[in-house]
């Protein structure tokens, strides 16, 4: 038995994931249902590569499109369906496929996870359904922060709107940059530009729509001719692993229902060939059955605390990108267990703790700044005049054994203070 | 709301002290003109600046040993633009990125109108902006003393098979060159200054650049040398599958600026004297598709025939 384990289900659509997407189309048209398994697992961790979509056959785990694609082939478990396809049209595949990811990809990161608009109208609240309670708030942002990495090159930011260049307040922002309370005691002066009225998409659309035509003008013109009603990248019938990939990318752009929807703007007047594809593709999953999806096994409290602890480390400043990168290359070089580089950074780790604590003990119990010095002295003499300095003990010994009344602040100071000294309070607010 | 304008605010300079700020700038200088229209001589030929890996390798013309640089380097012998190459680093690039190229220094006539506030502009040579990328491919094509006409291959083929060049090859070459342990000498002898203070902090950003990048292009959580191996060798096959019996990419009659790109490439990853290790090679890859090796031969003998008459006499 197979047992596939993919993002779960969003927009109408098998899975959230333009990969998993892919490979769910993949299987579905290469086996029957009652060979495998899908697992909406919605965490990467459950195999070792930390990606989805993964299989897991016996004891084994593939992760990634290709990858999987090739060990059914490999392990015999079913005929590749892009046996029939010449070697040049095998090429084709491989090159369009590239090209999909490194195209197609980042367009779809664009448009789910970078604008800011979409991510929290769209994107999000299909993480949140997919996802159980502390880790909505958690896993999503930086799923998120991965997608605008990868579309950072496309130099578009400004379609996320928090997305700030100079980090915190700036001029440009103006009023916008301003807190309320502030900005109503500041008159309207202006009004807002043509530009400033503008969406981030809109302002950015020249752009955004010269992007989405190269990427998706290249993937039509090879769709260019065979049947109109059911448009393959290759055969007519037959489905090609291409296909599926495509599927995959072209669904993401056409099928959730984003409010700013740049490409599905551009996919179905201009590319009508390409819309027609998905919607066939899609149909094609439906006429073939029911997907055989699976509920997850409930996943331990140990483990999905663990979970919860690792997103919110990866959160942290700077130490969450060591910790990323800590994680990583541990499970690159599958190391589990201590070692001696984890040693050495635990124990580094700790001792910075200590001498932190330690310094912020040591300064709390540092005097106030500008606090005079205290002193005390022993009282020699049951006189409490005595107490304010030479003058007291001059006026003392001239007075003689003269006792002033204390009054009932000074009986509470005494008594803290102990028979030897006493504690002054003194005003130690510095500003 | 506001006040007064007699009655002066808590943050306002007094009246002296503003009085004699007022009095700077004592007076204003023109601008200096940028100091390009004196270079120390001026360029009769074209200068691209490009990674190498001795000045005498540059003088000589010697392919580069980065892919990008080799790749325009290339472009430009095809179409037989005659360059000077200098060897520098992305520092000196103003997009810090090499290779650019400067165009030669022309003599430019003074413009009627001069304005007033530069009055060091009347120079003899025009300021050069340096061009970059798709700029070169433009100028080799303006420049080109030779008859071939860069005949188009088709668009959306060439632009999805670039893809696979940038998606599934240079992963595995930038592993190879910059992660993988045993050819961190090799790195140090290319990219890195020899200063052991240096050193260090330089070989961990270089490699922190690329495992970004790495992970970035594959969609992966995880670098995985074996997979990127077997990636490289997909691409090879469809690239080998692509030119089949042609002597060059897309059936075309002379080569392109993708038969460049896909060289820089395979005559870097089978070059004997460029010092890779041999636990992790890409040559391994290439040799099986025989069709890219000639290829790779042809162009290096059609762009550098000088060096072949070296070794022919040398031998």
């Amino acid at each position: 038995m197979l047992h596939l384990h993919v993002w779960g289900p969003a927009f109408g659509l098998p899975s959230i994931d333009a990969e998993c997407l892919a490979i769910i189309a993949y299987f579905h048209n290469v086996l029957p249902s009652s060979l495998w398994r899908l697992i909406p697992s919605n965490d990467p961790a459950v195999n070792p590569s930390n990606l989805l979509p993964a299989l897991q056959h016996e004891d084994k785990w593939i992760s990634g499109f290709q990858p999987i694609i090739e060990y059914l082939t490999s392990a015999a478990i079913c005929d590749g369906l892009d046996e029939t396809l010449s070697p040049i049209q095998r090429a084709d595949s491989v090159a369009y496929g590239a090209y999909l990811r490194a195209h197609a990809g980042p367009l779809v990161d664009l448009s789910l996870y970078v604008s800011a608009a979409n991510w929290a109208a769209t994107t999000r609240p299909a993480y949140s359904s997919l996802l159980t309670f502390p880790l909505t708030w958690t896993v999503p942002t930086l799923i998120r922060a991965e997608a605008i990495k990868r579309a950072e090159h496309l130099g578009l930011a400004e379609l996320d709107t928090d997305f700030d260049p100079n980090g915190g307040l700036h001029l440009s922002a103006g009023r916008d940059a301003l807190p309320e309370t502030f900005r109503r005691h500041i008159p309207l002066m202006t009004k807002k530009t043509v530009h400033e009225e503008m969406t981030p998409e809109q302002a950015t659309a020249i752009r955004l729509f010269g992007l989405t035509e190269d990427c998706l003008t290249v993937l039509d013109d090879l769709v260019k001719g065979g049947d109109e009603e059911h448009p393959r990248f290759f055969t007519d019938a037959a489905v090609s692993s291409l296909d599926c990939l495509a599927f995959g990318y072209l669904a993401l752009m056409q099928k959730p229902a984003v409010p700013r929807s740049f490409l599905k703007d551009w996919l179905e007047p201009k590319t009508p060939r390409l819309h027609r594809f998905v919607d066939s593709m899609l149909a094609a999953i439906t006429t073939r059955g029911d997907l055989p999806w699976v509920t997850p096994e409930p996943t331990s409290v140990a483990r999905f605390g663990g979970r919860i602890l690792d997103s919110v480390l990866r959160h942290i400043p700077n130490l969450g990108e060591h910790y990323a990168s800590e994680l990583r290359h541990r499970a690159e070089n599958q190391k589990t267990g201590l070692d001696q580089r984890a040693l050495m950074l635990l124990m580094g780790v700790v001792l910075t703790g200590l001498a932190t604590g330690y310094g912020f003990q040591a300064y709390r119990a540092m005097q106030p700044f500008g606090a005079s010095t205290q002193s005390w002295k022993p009282r020699r003499s049951r006189t409490r005049l005595s107490e304010f300095g030479q003058l007291g003990s001059m006026l003392s010994s001239a007075m003689g054994p003269f006792q002033p009344v204390p009054s009932g602040l000074d009986l509470g100071a005494r008594d803290q203070g102990g028979p030897n000294g006493m504690l002054v309070e003194v005003d130690s607010e510095v500003d | 709301m506001a006040g007064p304008p007699s009655r002066p605010g808590w943050f306002a300079v007094p009246a002296p002290v503003r009085e004699l700020f007022k009095i700077f700038p004592l007076t204003t200088l023109p601008a200096e003109s940028l100091p390009e229209r004196a270079p120390e001589r001026a360029r009769v030929r074209p200068s691209l600046y490009v990674f190498a890996r001795t000045l005498e390798d540059a003088r000589s013309g010697r392919p580069s040993f980065n892919p990008q640089c080799l790749k325009w380097q290339t472009f430009l012998r095809i179409a037989g633009v005659d360059v000077h190459l200098v060897p520098s680093n992305n520092h000196a690039s103003p997009s810090g990125a090499l290779p650019f190229l400067l165009l030669p220094t022309t003599p430019t006539s003074i413009p009627e109108k001069q304005p007033s506030t530069q009055p060091g502009s009347n120079a003899v040579t025009k300021p050069t902006v340096p061009l970059t990328g798709s700029k070169i491919q433009r100028y080799a094509k303006d420049n080109s003393p030779r008859e071939t006409t860069f005949s188009d291959s088709p668009p959306s083929r060439t632009e999805a098979y670039e893809a696979l060049l940038s998606q599934s090859l240079r992963p595995a070459w930038l592993y190879a060159l910059y992660l993988h342990e045993t050819n961190t000498p090799l790195l140090k002898a290319l990219y890195l200054p020899p200063s052991p203070i240096l050193y260090l902090p330089s070989l961990h950003t270089l490699r922190n650049a690329a495992t970004d990048e790495i992970l970035k292009t594959t969609r992966r959580a995880l670098v995985d040398p074996h997979r990127l191996l077997v990636d490289a060798t997909d691409a090879l096959r469809s690239l080998s599958a692509l030119l089949a019996d042609n002597d060059w990419f897309f059936g075309q009659p002379d080569p392109g600026l993708f038969d460049a790109e896909v060289f820089a490439y395979t005559y870097l990853i089978m070059d004997e004297a460029f010092g890779w290790a041999d636990d992790y090679s890409l040559a391994q890859c290439l040799v099986k598709f025989d069709n890219l090796v000639e290829h790779r031969k042809r162009l290096y003998e059609r762009c550098w025939p000088e060096t072949i008459e070296e070794e022919v006499n040398t031998n």
